[in-house]
Parts: C-alpha cells; sequence; structure tokens
C-alpha cells in the first residue's frame, strides 16, 4: 500500500529522517500541500472496495485540511493508518468515529530529551487520548541503542502493545545520520535484549523493512520469536506519493527522479517500473555474501535495504 | 476469521447443505457487527486479512456458492473455499482463494477417494491455491509426506495441522517424547517447501514451545506465516446456523446466528475462556513471555479444555444462556 504524502514539511528534525530529501524540517506551514483534486486522483490508483490509505508527510497533521482528510475518508470507508510525530493537537481533535473502519496511529517516539517542553506536553495529551489505538514507532540510528522510555510511554499510557522498529537507512546525496555496518552487530544486539526486556510486559517488536537475516544468528532469532517478534527481511518499493503526484519508491530513493502517478495505468505497473530499474543493485545485496546466499535465492532475505546497497556502490560508508 | 460451512458430507449421512436463508443471517449479523464498531468487529475485520472461508464438502453440493461467494466479495471480505475435492466449475469466482485438504487429495483422508478428474479440476486453480496436511506424528509416515510435498510445486501456501482432538475426545496428539522428533520433520518439511517457493503456514491450536529456539531462529529463516502458534474465535457458523469459537469446540457454545449479535456473544465467550490459557501446561502457565507477547496462544483452547476435564477441576462451560448484553 502506498504512503500518500498529505504534506512536505515538518515542525520535527530528526537526524536519521528518511525523507530529508523532499521535506523542509522544522517549520510548521508554509510548504506544499496534497490538494483535494490530487488525493481523489490517488484513491483512484488504491482499486476498489475499502482499502487501505495509509498517510504520511512531513507531518499529515498539519495539513490545513486534515480534520476534513480523515472524516471524508472514514465516511467513504477507508481503512487508515496514520504516521505522525505527535506533537499536534490535530492528533487527538480530528479522530474519524470508531465505527468506521480502522485508524491506526503510528507515533515515531524519539528520546524524551530531544523534544521541548510544549512538544512533550502534546505527545504525552495524545497519548493519553488514543491509547491502545496508537502505536509507537522507534528507528534505531545510533549506538548505543537508548529505548527504556517507550516501555515506559507504553505502560504509562496503556498504548498498542507493538513497537515498530526502523533502521535508520542511507540516503545517498543526502547527509542523514544512519546505522553504520559497524554499529550492526551491537545494534541488533541491543534489539534482542530489548524484545526480551518488554516482553516481560506483553509488549513486542515489530520490524520494518531493511533488516537482513543474517543480521541475527538462529538463536537471537529464536529468542525474537519466542518474544513475539513480527520479523520482516524485505525490502521492495513502498511508494511514496508527494507533490504534484511524483513518486518515488521509497524514502531513501527522493534524492532520485521520480515518475508521475498519471502516467501508469496501476500502482502495480510503478512497482514494476522500480524493480526494473534498481533491479541490478538490488540482486548484489549489502553484503558480499549475499550474491550466493540461500536465503536470496528462496526469497526470505531480500539482502537488506536498497538504499544501502546503493550507497555502498556509490561509495558511501554503510561499511565504515 | 469467519468460517461457514456451506456444505458438509458425513459417512452414512444425507450431505448437510447450509440454505441461503441462513446465509443472510450470516450476511446481516456481519453487517450488524461491523457498523457497531464493538470489539469483535476487530476480530472480524482485521483477523487473517478479512478472509473468509467457505468449507464445501463436496462443494458441488451448494448449489449457491457461486452467489455466497460473490456477496461476501461484495462487501470487501476475501473469500477462500475449503474443499476435499470435487468439481469447482462455476463454484467460484477468479478472485477466490482454493484451500484443499491434501490428506483427501491422497487418498489416506478416511473420506471418500477424489477421482482424478476433481484433482485436475482443482489444479485449475493451484496458483492461488493452498492444501492442508495434518502432521500427527503417530500417523504419518514423514517420508511418503515429503514426496508428497514435493509434488506442491506451483501452490501459494501449505498449512501444516497438528490434529489436535477435539473437547473432551481423547489424549493429547503428540505424545511429549514424539515432540522433537515432530518438531524436526516439521521443519525438515517447511524448509522443503520453502526451496519449491511454497510458503508454509501453521493451522491453529499448536503450541509454540513444541519448537527449540534454535528450531524457531531456523523457521524464521523459511516463508513462513507468522505467528504460528495460535489459538483466536474461528466464528464457526453450522449448515444449521449454530455459531461456535471454533470448528473443534462443539456443542459447547449454543448461539445460532439468528440470535442477537452472536459474534459478540462468542467474543464474550472467548473473553471468558482466555484466563484459562495462563495454565497452558506446556510453558510454565502465566510466566511465559510468549504467551505475554501473544507470541503464542497457549496451545488449543479445545485441547486445554479437555485437560480441564478431570472430575476434580473440571470447570463449568460457559453456556449461551449464561451470556448476557452487557457483561
Amino acid at each position: 500500500m502506498p504512503n500518500i504524502l498529505l504534506t512536505n514539511y515538518c515542525n520535527r528534525n530528526c537526524p536519521y529522517c528518511f525523507a530529508k530529501a523532499r521535506v523542509k524540517l522544522g517549520t510548521a506551514s508554509g510548504q506544499w500541500e496534497m490538494s483535494p483534486e490530487e488525493l481523489e486522483t490517488v484513491l483512484k490508483y488504491l482499486g476498489p472496495g475499502r482499502g487501505l490509505v495509509s498517510l504520511l508527510g512531513g507531518e499529515p497533521t498539519l495539513h490545513s485540511r486534515y480534520p476534513d482528510i480523515v472524516r471524508s475518508l472514514a465516511e467513504r470507508g477507508y481503512d487508515m493508518k496514520l504516521f505522525t510525530n505527535g506533537t499536534t493537537p490535530e492528533l487527538r481533535r480530528s479522530l474519524p468515529p470508531a465505527s468506521r473502519g480502522l485508524f491506526t496511529i503510528i507515533l515515531n517516539l524519539n528520546h524524551p530529551d530531544t523534544y521541548t517542553s510544549q512538544e512533550w506536553a502534546q505527545i504525552e495529551a495524545n497519548c493519553r487520548c488514543l491509547g491502545g489505538r496508537l502505536g509507537l514507532s522507534f528507528n534505531v540510528f545510533t549506538t548505543p541503542v537508548s529505548w527504556e522510555y517507550l516501555r515506559e510511554a507504553i505502560v504509562t499510557w496503556k498504548l498498542s502493545s507493538v513497537i515498530r522498529i526502523g533502521l535508520a537507512q542511507p540516503i545517498h546525496g543526502t547527509p542523514n545520520t544512519f546505522l553504520t555496518e559497524a554499529q550492526m552487530d551491537e545494534a541488533c544486539q541491543a534489539l534482542v535484549a530489548m524484545a526480551e526486556a518488554v516482553a516481560r510486559d506483553g509488549i513486542s517488536l515489530g520490524f520494518d523493512c531493511g533488516f537482513r537475516l543474517c543480521m541475527f544468528s538462529p538463536e537471537q532469532r529464536g529468542t525474537l520469536a519466542e518474544c513475539g517478534t513480527r520479523f520482516l527481511f524485505d525490502c521492495k518499493p513502498i511508494l511514496d506519493i508527494g507533490p504534484e503526484l511524483a513518486v518515488w519508491r521509497c524514502f531513501p530513493f527522493s534524492n532520485e527522479p521520480p515518475v508521475k502517478l498519471t502516467d501508469f495505468g496501476s500502482l502495480r505497473q510503478i512497482e514494476e517500473h522500480f524493480d526494473r530499474r534498481w533491479g541490478p543493485e538490488q540482486a548484489r545485496g549489502n553484503t558480499p555474501s549475499c550474491g550466493s546466499c540461500h536465503n536470496r535465492r528462496t526469497g526470505t532475505c531480500r539482502g537488506g535495504c536498497l538504499s544501502r546497497t546503493v550507497s555502498l556502490s556509490r561509495g558511501g560508508d554503510g561499511h565504515a | 476469521m469467519l468460517n461457514l460451512v456451506v456444505a458438509r458430507t458425513v459417512a452414512g449421512s444425507p450431505v448437510e447443505i447450509m440454505p441461503m436463508e441462513t446465509f443472510e443471517q450470516v450476511m446481516t449479523a456481519l453487517v450488524e457487527t461491523q457498523d457497531s464498531g464493538s470489539p469483535p468487529t476487530q476480530n472480524l475485520v482485521s483477523l487473517r486479512e478479512r478472509e473468509v472461508t467457505l468449507h464445501a464438502d463436496p462443494p458441488e453440493a451448494q448449489p449457491h456458492l457461486a452467489q455466497m461467494t460473490a456477496r461476501l466479495q461484495a462487501s470487501g471480505l476475501r473469500v477462500a473455499v475449503y474443499v476435499h475435492g470435487g468439481p469447482l466449475a462455476g463454484g467460484v469466482g477468479k478472485n477466490t482463494s482454493v484451500i484443499y485438504n491434501a490428506q483427501a487429495l491422497s487418498g489416506t483422508s478416511t473420506r471418500a477417494p477424489v477421482e482424478t478428474q476433481d484433482v485436475a479440476s482443482l489444479r485449475l486453480f493451484l496458483a492461488m491455491s493452498s492444501a492442508d496436511l495434518d502432521t500427527h506424528v503417530e500417523t504419518q509416515d514423514f517420508a511418503s509426506l515429503l514426496r508428497r510435498v514435493n509434488t506442491m510445486t506451483g501452490l501459494d501456501a501449505v498449512t501444516l495441522g497438528v490434529g489436535w482432538t477435539g473437547w473432551g475426545s481423547g489424549p493429547q496428539p503428540i505424545a511429549p517424547e514424539c515432540r522433537p522428533a515432530w518438531a524436526a520433520k516439521v521443519l525438515e518439511i517447511a524448509s522443503a517447501l520453502t526451496d519449491l517457493g511454497v510458503r508454509t503456514s501453521f493451522a491453529c491450536g499448536m503450541p509454540l514451545c513444541l519448537f527449540s529456539r534454535q528450531q524457531l531462529g531456523h523457521l524464521a529463516a523459511l516463508k513462513v506465516t507468522w505467528p504460528i502458534a495460535w489459538c483466536t474465535p474461528q466464528f464457526h457458523v453450522e449448515p444449521s446456523g449454530q455459531l461456535r469459537y471454533c470448528a473443534r469446540l462443539r456443542g459447547a457454545c449454543g448461539v445460532h446466528i439468528s440470535d442477537s449479535r452472536p459474534f459478540e456473544q462468542i467474543a464474550r465467550l472467548s473473553d471468558r475462556w482466555s484466563p484459562m490459557k495462563a495454565f497452558c501446561g506446556h510453558a510454565n502457565g502465566s510466566s511465559c513471555r510468549s504467551l505475554a507477547t501473544r507470541a503464542c496462544g497457549g496451545g488449543c483452547l479445545s485441547h486445554l479444555l479437555a485437560d480441564w476435564q478431570g472430575p476434580a477441576m473440571a470447570p463449568v462451560p460457559p453456556q449461551a444462556g449464561n451470556v448476557t448484553e452487557g457483561k
């Protein structure tokens, strides 16, 4: 399911931000917003029946018509997944009726020290209001990995018990902060320890794209499985749809030329376009052993994040 | 997850058919539940990606199969038809997946042998099909099972069942001393299926701790649908319209699809029974982290209740009469 970028600006400025190339960070107004007409065009591509609409930004709740958009999508029977930084009051003020489909909220929560007191107060108010409808997202971008505040937030505010785990990946041509290969072992050990620790409170981890199977030993994977971890060792076109209906493979590729949505007959055709465009690079994988890996051949691992592979091939410092 | 038994063959008895009138009652209850926004809605619309399974044994016995399929799909639900063989022509649309019982196809089932043309008919749907395969350790010759697996190229998925018995109907299906051997063989089957490009999923009711940590780690590297150890309400509707928690909990609910908010009644029964899972004998009870994170459903509830049927500890199973609105 593609991500619909409602805005291209965000009031936060996360060092690892995947969208840095296309999103104006640290501002709450004055940039591009998706128009109702553009949104209608995107919805036509989602296919018949009630589907899932994934709303993103920038910060989507900063869109000047955000309440109207949420209400309209709910009335038309769409399920919604919203990715937010959680620092705006609009998040809790503009909720669809509970009886209308699913409305899942993923709040990306950094360390509390990185927020102003006003921002943290908004996060707390949103979390208290939304409770189990809201899940936390955690991006690992440096080591050592500090995650204890996530458990406290989930237990205190009775949030969803699954934490989305993202690995910060390099965006070629854009100076973001990301995990280097040298940091991976430590980060993965920390994630296993985290999974074991939070499992005592019934909390589990859910991997986002870009992980490799070989980052974890069978023993570590077994531990993660026992702790309810949702595995994902995949990397495929997500399709981020933004200004003027431009479509990128995914945010880490937002420095690459996009395609235009309306030049294609379906989302599947766009995915195939990006698969063709990046196929040779994806075949290489993140590591030298990816090419001959049995798990690559069976499709259970895609060789890690394609952006990391491309960054390495262009002289990036994925292998620090 | 919703299971509708629209046609059922039991040896020596006439085929049971779900009348269209009963199906309409299912649709009414489904729409009412979805509109109510109550917790069962979440179970019905989100579990297993909104899939409804029509059990049609044999499919040609249900004259309204195509109509039923179309109605459900028009409501935005994915439909799978579960068959033990039998011609499917005209019975299902192009967007319907087919799950077939591989025991029946191989002729090892107690059901009537399947004719060659039936198999050919099923193979028309191979690309979108999956199969059920019982791995009950005391009745399976694993070598022949692996040979059969090798014929499953082109399938979308194979569901491995453990063959749990129903409530009060017998001993544990896999004796404790057989579990390590069973787990190793199942891992071998899943590995063989992965090499064939076929995804493995596990039928409900298996405790996670049947596998060692190392084995779980290897399973995570295969084409496997997670979670592998689960037990959730199946919302199982009989041809007569009787609604059950699942196919195995026979006669324990007494809710009819025409009752007021039938799915919510089942969900409440589920809430009442779920604390029993904390006494799961497999994994150190409530201290189990897999139980806490729902990585494991605590094994089969039916089997768990059967364990509790000893005279000293037998619980009174919740009955429909005990379930009242608003509780």
